[in-house]
């Protein structure tokens, strides 16, 4: 497909320029100027239509375009988010000012959004919300705490998901989506770090914060069913099979340069799971494309994909024991991977619905519950 | 899958699930041949290769062909139609006759290799063939010798085991020897002409793929109906979560070794050499197949384990069958050893466009004499 070497090319190019690198980060990374010039390109907000900013492609090309920028490491987060989720989401449900004003400044990779599900009391049953947006003159008055928001202290606008009736009246029912100006009155954003001693994912604060009435997403009391629509945008991509990627690449480059035996058993499993993952992610594209949403497949993918990501830092300590231990100066590329990956393993199997909740979702798939 | 696909697999199950009863497979591990099973099978057209439709005797196309594999597992069939159709699609490559009943192919393991001498207007045969599916029953072994520095398909006519065998499911694996044994002209193909012996094992690799596909299948829906009959603590098993979540896994392991399977028929049948293609997937099929069975008798308890019960049918296949052409240890060092020659900067184009890495995608085994 000529789209995968478009892709290959401009990311050399950038390479070349030096404004990107491919490294242990991977696709973590922020950059504004790298996802205006993607947009640039016609890769953000591929799939919408063209009153919107969009490009009309196919959703097997927005997967071919994901795939190429996850699995060489480009820093796509500052529109990654929007253009995986929060854009769907405002394209299925959002009013027709909504999209107007928003969809455009994504797909131009100028909007940076974060999302508003988690709280302290709600991980994996995320109905017990108790964020609480209530009615008021012109709009709604928004009091609560959003957790483990990422990207949320370098985010314009959060969806932020709220409970709009009590879980008493109504647990599934009660709750709604809305678009928010983090820039609001009343927000505080305060950056909370993870083991790795990063600062990425944050707590949202909410006091007393007027939403107006028109940034209300799809209709009140329709959150749950948007919210799961919204989660397989967020659990049917590439980017939860090729976190750590990287390491991959350096542990088969080390392989190709050093030694043969057991260690190509290790490294060639890894590669025939990386390769059945792909091609299921592809068929959950052309799922996408026909107009079928993914739900369940989304789950399998991601559940199969996150403990591939998570295996394989331990697969490259089985290889090269003393990787672990070597300087940082003996060995750079390789352990840097290697102690990234490792440190991070631990969230994958957790951002964006647990392993526990997904593989619920496939025995009730299967009728079990 | 086409519709007349569809046809043809559904009717085969239907056929395959009436005839095998209890008796018939504890006859069969007895040592009988399942005359009736075969006569059924063969004159419903399943044991033909051939396109009847078509004029010049061409074969069904690979979709099908795999898709009937794929229903001789699902329904532990205990006739070797794999084998025979395969040994039919090796005859007709090589331009030679295809004899009536039961046929296999060989080698099977890497380490045989036959040679092949003229005398006069005749041949001599001679080597060794281990592990012959269902060898004593055979109407003929079709074989690929070395002939020089080429290669011949061979048709063996009514060949006697030098010592009989069996795998974990009982299905027959025998041995033979060959010291200088005679064919005839119309026995042996031109040389150079038909898949070479590398060529036919991975063809075997990815049939014995699907069968497993179908095996796999087979042993989640029997576990599923089993969870949700049995009753302890006064209800279905199927309704505790320790349950679910292990059900989930392997309807995972399922979904992943039949996606594979899906791809790599599509990749071969594309025309290409689909060397990683067939690897990756047996080598994730075969690993797939060790979870499945562990889960299956996990949640099928004590019953499981009896004879009686109709589980350790499929289960004891897939034991077996994942050992077959190529365990998953022994394709993940073929494509650790492929990828280790590629190098680590070009593993993502390897693996999303295995086409364009022909001369590392080829189908060739190390191969011990």
């Amino acid at each position: 497909m000529a789209l995968r070497k478009e892709v290959r090319i401009f990311l050399g190019d950038e390479e070349k320029q030096g404004s990107w690198a491919p490294g242990p980060e991977g696709w973590a990374g922020f950059d504004r100027g790298f996802s205006k010039r993607l947009a640039a390109r016609g890769w953000v907000g591929m799939t919408w239509p063209k009153k919107y900013g969009g490009h009309e492609r196919t959703a097997m090309e927005r997967h071919v375009v994901t795939e190429e920028l996850l699995s060489a490491g480009a820093p796509v987060r500052a529109h990654w988010v929007a253009d995986r989720q929060s854009g769907p989401v405002l394209l299925r449900f959002g009013t027709e000012r909504q999209r107007e004003l928003y969809l455009p400044r994504i797909a131009k990779g100028e909007c940076t959004f974060c999302i508003g599900m988690s709280e302290a009391g709600s991980g994996s049953d995320l109905a017990s919300v108790r964020t609480r947006a209530v009615p008021v003159e012109g709009g709604w008055r928004v009091s609560g705490a959003k957790l483990w928001t990422s990207n949320a202290h370098r985010a314009h606008m959060m969806i932020l998901f709220a409970r709009t009736a009590s879980v008493e009246e109504d647990r599934r029912g009660g709750v709604s989506q809305f678009l928010v100006d983090l820039q609001s009155p009343g927000i505080t954003i305060n950056g909370i770090q993870n083991l790795a001693g990063e600062s990425d994912f944050n707590e949202v604060v909410f006091d007393e914060v007027f939403i107006p009435e028109d940034m209300l997403i799809g209709t009140v009391g329709n959150g749950w069913n948007q919210v799961s629509s919204e989660l397989t945008y967020e659990r049917s991509g590439p980017d939860r099979w090729l976190s750590t990627y990287f390491l991959l690449r350096q542990l088969v480059a080390h392989t190709a340069r050093k030694r043969g035996g057991s260690s190509h058993v290790a490294t060639g499993r890894l590669v025939a799971h990386l390769w059945t993952l792909q091609r299921m992610s592809l068929s959950i594209a052309g799922m996408l494309q026909k107009g079928v949403t993914p739900y369940t497949e989304a789950a399998l993918v991601k559940d199969l994909g996150t403990g591939f990501e998570r295996e394989i830092p331990d697969i490259a300590r089985m290889v090269v024991p003393e990787l672990a231990r070597l300087g940082a100066d003996r060995n750079g590329v390789l352990q840097a991977a290697l102690e990234r990956a490792t440190l991070h393993a631990p969230s994958f199997s957790i951002r964006g619905g647990t392993r526990e909740i997904l593989r619920g979702i496939i025995a009730k798939s299967m009728g079990m519950r | 899958m086409s519709e007349l696909n569809d046809m043809v697999v559904e009717s085969a199950t239907r056929l395959f699930s009436d005839a095998c009863t209890a008796e018939l497979y504890d006859g069969l591990e007895g040592g009988d041949w399942p005359v009736d099973l075969w006569r059924l099978a063969t004159d419903t057209g399943l044991t033909s290769v051939i396109d009847t439709e078509s004029d010049g005797g061409r074969c069904l196309p690979l979709d099908l062909l795999t898709a009937l594999a794929r229903a001789a597992g699902a329904t532990a069939a205990p006739i070797p139609i794999v084998e025979t159709l395969l040994g039919q699609f090796a005859l007709n490559a090589a331009g030679l006759a295809v004899p009536e009943g039961p046929l296999a192919f060989g080698p099977v393991l890497t380490t045989d290799v036959l040679a092949l001498e003229r005398r006069g207007t005749d041949w001599l045969l001679s080597g060794d063939l281990h592990r012959i599916p269902w060898g004593r029953h055979l109407h003929a072994i079709v074989a690929v010798a070395r002939c020089g520095a080429s290669h011949a398909t061979v048709c063996i006519p009514r060949p006697t085991p030098s010592s009989l065998g069996q795998n974990y499911a009982g299905e027959p694996r025998d041995n033979f020897s060959f010291d200088a044994w005679p064919l005839v002209a119309a026995s042996v193909g031109e040389e150079g002409r038909g898949l070479d012996a590398d060529t036919l094992y991975f063809h075997a690799a990815l049939w014995r793929s699907a069968q497993m596909a179908g095996a796999m299948q087979t042993a989640l829906d029997l576990s599923l109906r089993y969870s949700m009959e049995r009753e302890q603590f006064g209800r279905p098993i199927g309704k505790f979560q320790a349950v679910q979540q292990q059900m989930a896994m392997m309807a995972s392991q399922v979904a992943a070794g039949a996606a594979a399977v899906e791809a790599a028929v599509a990749a071969a049948a594309d025309g290409h050499q689909a060397g990683l293609a067939v690897a990756a997937t047996k080598a994730r099929v075969s690993e797939a197949a060790g979870h499945v069975v562990a889960i299956s008798h996990q949640v099928h308890g004590a019953m499981g384990f009896t004879r009686e019960h109709a589980l350790h049918r499929s289960t004891r296949r897939l034991m077996a069958w994942r050992d077959e052409f190529g365990s998953e240890a022994e394709w993940s060092a073929w494509i650790g050893r492929t990828v280790a020659g590629i190098g680590g900067d070009q593993l993502w184009a390897f693996v999303t466009e295995a086409r364009d890495f022909q001369s590392a995608n080829r189908f060739r085994m190390e191969r011990h004499a």
